[in-house]
């Protein structure tokens, strides 16, 4: 699999990147595109995330990665409940999902379901949302989550800021893969 | 059932609650730490993630399947079944870097580590081929997936069978694990509410047992009253008749305080006698008695002895009189007393004197009759031998006294007899001894009289008697005389009143001798001087 190693290469894309979103200097944009490796470019602008509609036929909105860095940033410092297997506190960035759902215009929904890449799904009541801001992540410490490194998104919830949330519950609902969301 | 001692029983009804709560207490300990260990076992969520972790792989292998069939057909890109394929490798073999689901069952099991050793394995393999990225590689890899991923749906399929297995067992040891801690609690609290109602059992038990005391105290506590009210009630009527018989006794009663003689009581007839008002408080014993040394010497006798009877005093009062008491020394609410009542015997005082005037005098002269003149006499010669003082013995005789009585009756003689009596009382000194011997004869003892005086006083009562006259019964008057006969003590001679008087009747006969109407001393050889 094609992956970016070096934070070099990473920061460079970046900035290339945030020249094209500002559509201001499109030549800029085609020699940056020209510059950089194609396939990485393909995977940052490959859809990560899916949102529909249960009960309607509205047609899906899809996020890539750009899209997503796009929205609001925010960070999480914490380190996850025993059952992940991964000791340590970690920097966990990415968008708020409440964010992402606005950026969809997703309103009228009480539950969402979140369906993983491995197969698994979970149901995230509404109220969680504003409850405890889970954050859709797609940066652990500083790097692209891998999907061998359960990538590339992750929903998590801010354990450290709530001592409620260590319970099976919303570590069932702390799901990595995240691709899918369908409202109901 | 073994019959039980009181005292084993008693001790069993101390002993048995004693061991229950001690019983109760390691019980509750036990179980409480017990409960503290399944806690904290349960206060870490279980991970259960084997059987999912399972389907998981065989559902990313299915998928990876279709997509190579899809891939093989045209109908997926190249990159489709690369995901895939990296969807599979990060269940099978993630990065040591990412969070893992915990396998906890999966991982004690070898045969299912086994299986999935191989699959790791196989898929490791497809990793390879895809790290090569040619398309022959990628066309090698479709192929290698449709041709094994059977033989791995397979393996896995089994594997789930194992685990599922093995699941329900560790959930029915768990079960049976927590079934046997309940179990085990049930029984505590089994025993704890036994040992509650025992001890509720004995408290209720203690409770009738104190009700039943408090009960039978009462009664006795009513029954005690009754008594303390009847026995107050007797008292009472007892201290009542007690105060009527001594108010009414024909005695002087008095009660005292036995530490300072105040009087505690006083009947009215003493009160009387004595003069005083009805308030005796500021009366003391001592002020009872006339002289304040029968008082001190009362109480020393009664103190000594306890009992006095018979004991006779003068009594102060508005008039001194004479009393017999007695005493009883007792104590009344634990001080000492004394109780003293006397009668007043001061009649019977009068007549003693008057019964020892009559027994000791002579009636018509006054002068002491012969038995008390003899008494007296001797003594007061003993009195004069013992310190060489002289003395004098008169024996004196009425002359013709018969001749008197004969002619003129015993009226008149009387008369002289106590003419007689008045001229030796006028005649004699105080200290001189005078009685009538009987009939007409009388004596006189002078002490401290030598023959010379004695010869004088005997002249001088000559004379003085030959002056008197009585009246007769014709209304003339009668002169007599008499003839007196001197004894005197001599120094060296052993004598007594008997022999004095013996000496002095002699010289009386011979003054009669010699005539009568004269005086004759008794003198040492045998001669009588006139």
């Amino acid at each position: 699999m094609m992956q970016l190693q070096t934070g070099g290469k990473k920061i460079l894309r970046q900035f290339v990147l945030r020249l094209c979103s500002c559509k201001q200097s499109i030549a800029l944009a085609i020699l940056a595109l020209a510059w950089m490796p194609i396939p990485a470019q393909q995977k940052q602008e490959r859809t990560v995330l899916t949102i529909s509609w249960a009960d309607s036929h509205a047609t899906p909105i899809k996020f890539s990665l750009v899209a997503l860095e796009k929205l609001e940033h925010k960070k999480l410092v914490m380190e996850l409940p025993p059952n992940f297997g991964l000791s340590g506190k970690h920097e966990w960035s990415g968008v708020p999902l409440r964010s992402v759902l606005a950026a969809a215009k997703a309103t009228h929904f009480s539950t969402l379901r979140v369906v993983a890449l491995d197969g698994y799904q979970v149901s995230i009541p509404a109220e969680d949302l504003v409850r405890y801001d889970p954050l859709l992540a797609y940066q652990r410490d500083g790097q692209y989550i891998a999907i061998r490194d359960r990538g590339p998104l992750f929903l998590v919830y801010p354990f450290d800021q709530y001592p409620e949330l260590q319970k099976v519950l919303f570590m069932n609902r702390t799901i990595w893969q995240a691709s899918t969301i369908i409202l109901q | 059932m073994l019959p039980m001692k009181p005292g084993n029983a008693r001790r069993w009804r101390v002993a048995l609650p004693v061991a229950v709560v001690i019983a109760m207490t390691i019980a509750t300990a036990v179980a409480l730490v017990l409960t503290q260990r399944q806690a904290n076992v349960l206060a870490t969520p279980k991970p259960y993630g084997d059987l999912w972790y399972l389907y998981s792989i065989d559902s990313s292998l299915w998928h990876l399947r279709m997509t190579s069939d899809n891939f093989l057909d045209g109908k997926a890109t190249e990159s489709d079944l690369t995901d895939q394929l990296e969807i599979v490798l990060s269940i099978v073999s993630p990065n040591p870097t990412a969070p893992t689901s915990l396998t906890p069952t999966v991982e004690r099991l070898p045969e299912v580590q086994g299986e999935l050793a191989f699959v790791r394995s196989t898929v490791n393999g497809w990793s390879e081929l895809e790290a090569e990225g040619s398309p022959a590689a990628i066309q090698k890899l479709a192929r290698e997936i449709q041709a094994k991923e059977f033989d791995l749906h397979d393996r896995i399929e089994r594997s789930l069978g194992v685990v599922h297995v093995e699941t329900l067992n560790e959930h029915d040891i768990e079960r049976n694990k927590l079934h046997q801690s309940f179990v085990f609690l049930v029984w505590v609290m089994v025993g704890l509410l036994l040992g509650m109602g025992i001890l509720v059992g004995r408290l209720v038990l203690d409770y009738m047992h104190a009700i039943r005391l408090s009960r039978h105290l009462a009664d006795l506590n009513n029954m005690l009253e009754e008594r303390i009210e009847i026995r107050t009630r007797e008292l009472a009527e007892g201290r009542e008749l007690l105060s009527f018989i001594l108010e009414a006794s024909p005695s002087d009663v008095v009660l005292t305080d036995g530490n300072d003689g105040k009087v505690h009581f006083m009947n009215s007839q003493f009160r009387r006698r004595l003069g005083i008002s009805e308030d005796v408080s500021k009366i003391s014993l001592n002020d009872l008695f006339q002289n304040p040394e029968d008082g001190r010497r009362f109480l020393e006798e009664i103190e000594h002895r306890g009992i006095l009877d018979g004991w006779e005093a003068v009594l102060s009062g508005s008039k001194p009189f004479w009393s017999t008491i007695s005493a009883r020394k007792l104590k009344i609410s634990g001080s000492p007393a004394h109780l003293f009542w006397s009668y007043d015997i001061s009649t019977r005082k009068v007549l003693e004197e008057q019964l020892r005037a009559l027994a000791t005098t002579d009636v018509l002269t006054n002068l002491w009759n012969r038995r008390e003149f003899m008494i007296r006499g001797a003594s007061l010669i003993a009195h004069s031998i013992r310190h060489g003082h002289p003395c004098a013995v008169l024996m004196i005789d009425i002359d013709r006294f018969k001749q008197i009585n004969d002619q003129y009756g015993h009226t008149v003689g009387d008369e002289a007899i106590k003419a007689i009596g008045a001229v030796f009382r006028k005649e004699l000194r105080g200290f001189d001894l005078a009685g009538r011997l009987g009939g007409e004869e009388f004596a006189a003892i002078l002490p401290e009289t030598g023959s010379e005086v004695a010869r004088e006083v005997a002249e001088r009562l000559r004379n003085a008697v030959a002056l008197v006259q009585v009246a007769t019964p014709e209304g003339g008057l009668l002169g007599f005389t008499v003839s007196i006969g001197v004894s005197v003590l001599m120094e060296d001679k052993q004598t007594g009143l008997v022999q004095l008087l013996q000496q002095a009747d002699k010289a009386l006969y011979e003054a009669k001798n010699r005539g009568r109407n004269a005086t004759a001393i008794f003198l040492e050889q045998a001669e009588i001087s006139g």
